[in-house]
């Protein structure tokens, strides 16, 4: 089912950065394709680099020397992939009893769907 | 240069001078990598609109402590340029001509209002002033013509709009007032073609104060302990914004109240210029706060 505008979001910019980067440091470009490639969701440039001020403001991530000025790369900082791993429990948890809730009352769409 | 990219140089020049500085290149190369042409810009410009307004610094925490502190000073001196404005602004509108058969407890409240107004307006003036000074006097001994030419920038642009703005209250003067159709065509096209070029030039204008100001002041490099300095005098300039706009709410309260007499045309000019006053100082107090936040919490966790 494609999903519309109004519908809830669980697509955080900041958590979707931090998923991102969970697998190892990558520079803005390559965020949005990973972001857009494993989500669906394309992050527009500003806002983007608005998630990452305030995750490098935070010290959920880092900055690192890169090649180029225009290409810097981040990656998560320890206190991010606890953040991160914190999140993720609690997203799988909320997955797990809405999917069970579906299953009992509208098995179309529930467990097995 | 085409369109498309000349809106877009001019939405990454919207962001806030510390953004730009550590985030600039970087999201100017992705913005020029996506093709979402519309999307793109919009998304640029509520990124600008949520950088001034929910600002996050990255770098190390002395990095991030100096973008904070310049942002508060920044942030007070554009506070406190608009509140110069709308005082003058309101005093225009309530005290001239002065208010006739205004007598008993509504004009002795309203004399004291105004008279505290007055008092922290001169206070404001000068903390305003000694935070400017604190800026261009080592600029001036140094030569840094850098920093000066966009520090007095900004006066510039305020001559400049009060001389047209005078020119269309003029204008706005000569008129032709009830019973003659003002704003029928080509007139009323006129008349409104007048405001709206006057409004432009006002947004301009703040803009340009704005981004001369936080130019001159990211230039000049301040040290340290200076810039804690300034944050120390914005904030002392902050607590008389706030009560300034407290006397003038006060005090609008009272004219425009059964006893008061304002006249309901300066009524409005006064209303416009409290709710100026009162945007200020909120915003000052909001940045003020987060500054001296920073400082107490120190370079390490700022």
């Amino acid at each position: 089912m494609p999903r519309r505008a109004e519908d809830p979001r669980w697509s955080d910019p900041g958590l979707l950065v931090l998923g991102s980067l969970a697998d190892g440091p990558k520079h803005g470009y390559a965020m949005v394709r990973d972001v857009e490639d494993t989500t669906g969701v394309r992050l527009g440039p500003g806002t983007l680099y608005g998630a990452i001020a305030r995750l490098e403001s935070r010290g959920l991530i880092e900055a690192l020397d890169g090649d180029e000025s225009r290409r810097r790369p981040y990656r998560l900082t320890a206190r991010g992939a606890e953040v991160l791993a914190t999140q993720l429990v609690a997203m799988q948890r909320f997955a797990g009893v809405g999917r069970r809730r579906l299953a009992r009352h509208a098995p179309a769409f529930g467990a097995g769907a | 240069m085409t369109t498309r990219a000349r809106l877009r140089a001019a939405l990454l020049r919207a962001y806030p001078p510390s953004f730009r500085a550590r985030y600039g290149e970087e999201l100017a190369a992705l913005a020029g990598d996506s093709d979402r042409g519309w999307r793109d810009h919009l998304d640029l410009a509520r990124g600008a609109l949520r950088a001034w307004t929910v600002p996050a610094f990255g770098g190390d925490g002395a990095e991030r402590r100096r973008a904070r502190l310049e942002a508060t000073t920044l942030t007070v001196l554009a506070a406190w340029s608009a509140s110069l404005l709308a005082a003058a602004t309101f005093s225009k509108a309530v005290d001239d001509p002065p208010l006739a058969g205004l007598r008993g407890a509504t004009w002795d409240a309203g004399r004291t209002a105004t008279g505290v107004a007055v008092v922290l307006g001169a206070v404001v003036l000068a903390t305003g002033f000694a935070t400017w000074l604190a800026l261009m006097v080592p600029a001036v001994r140094a030569r840094r013509r850098d920093v000066v030419l966009p520090a007095v920038a900004p006066a510039a642009a305020v001559v400049l709009w009060l001389g047209v703005t005078a020119l269309v209250g003029l204008f706005a003067r000569h008129l032709p007032v009830r019973g003659s159709p003002a704003l029928t065509w080509p007139r009323g096209a006129l008349v409104l073609g007048v405001l709206a070029a006057w409004a432009a030039l006002t947004f301009l204008c703040a803009a340009a104060c704005v981004g001369a100001a936080g130019l001159a002041l990211r230039r000049a490099g301040l040290s340290a302990p200076r810039l804690a300095r300034t944050t120390l005098v914005a904030a002392l300039a902050t607590a008389g914004l706030v009560v300034q706009a407290a006397a003038a709410a006060y005090c609008l309260a009272l004219l425009t109240g059964p006893h008061g007499g304002l006249d309901p045309h300066d009524a409005v000019l006064a209303t416009a210029a409290v709710v100026v006053l009162v945007g200020a100082a909120l915003t000052a107090s909001v940045s003020a706060g987060r500054a001296v936040r920073a400082l107490r919490v120190g370079p390490g966790d700022a």
